[in-house]
């Protein structure tokens, strides 16, 4: 059976899990939490980037994508970034949905599979 | 590795478990008994999860991915004290939180895991 690599790792969660060909990452928020939905959202991206690569991918490799947002009318604003950085011949399959998320400010936060 | 799905206690609406290509799909776990508090809660599912994978040959720290609901985010703090308190720290997988409403008013957490076989 293929081997489990974990990046970034603490006693609770691992940033990225790699097994048998597939990547998953945690839900990624943004540092910036005075930003906008739009702005946090290019720092998750920045993010999510930055972790497919330590795991051998890229975006152009996305399976899945599920959106959390704070109020569904930031959706908007967590487009326009999502719509600038997805590889628009390789856009994962995706939902958006509403919940409330770890601190009040926190707009945004995305969750991400993808093929090594 | 086998190709064909296995599906651990189906039902019409849906498995508690489903195993392709060496990869498990467990379905949301919720605790056993929903007038107990978040923490025990989260030890009841996080015992459930722990039986499911056995079933498949796998164990916690095989565990790639969680999305863990909880009905009030203030409560995370005592889901994460069950969390910590199980989990392996050497093999934790990748987490998310979020807050909704779950299947029933008393429910305060449910997880859903995907695991290496």
């Amino acid at each position: 059976m293929s081997n489990i690599v974990r990046h970034q790792s603490d006693a609770r969660m691992s940033r990225a899990v790699v097994h048998n060909g597939v990547v998953y990452l945690a839900g990624t928020t943004a540092d910036n939490r005075a930003a906008s939905s739009k702005g946090q959202t290019e720092e998750i991206l920045g993010k999510i980037d930055g972790l497919l690569k330590l795991a051998g991918s890229s975006k152009s490799r996305l399976l899945s994508a599920v959106v959390y947002v704070a109020d569904m009318r930031l959706k908007p604003g967590m487009d326009e970034a999502w719509m600038a950085w997805v590889d628009p011949k390789n856009p994962p399959a995706r939902a958006t949905v509403e919940t409330r998320l770890g601190t009040p400010d926190t707009l945004v936060e995305i969750m991400v599979t993808a093929a090594q | 590795m086998s190709n064909e799905i296995v599906r651990y206690d189906p039902d019409k609406r849906l498995s508690d478990m489903v195993e392709y290509a060496g990869t498990l799909y467990l379905a949301g776990q919720v605790g056993e008994d929903s007038k107990v508090g978040m923490k025990e809660q989260t030890v009841s599912i996080l015992a459930q999860i722990d039986k499911l994978l056995a079933r498949a040959g796998s164990d916690k720290s095989k565990i790639l991915s969680a999305v863990i609901y909880v009905a009030d985010m203030r409560l995370k703090p005592k889901m994460d004290e069950a969390w910590m308190a199980w989990m392996d720290p050497k093999c934790s997988p990748a987490r998310a939180t979020v807050e909704a409403r779950l299947g029933s008013a008393d429910t305060l957490v449910e997880i859903m895991c995907v695991a290496a076989k």
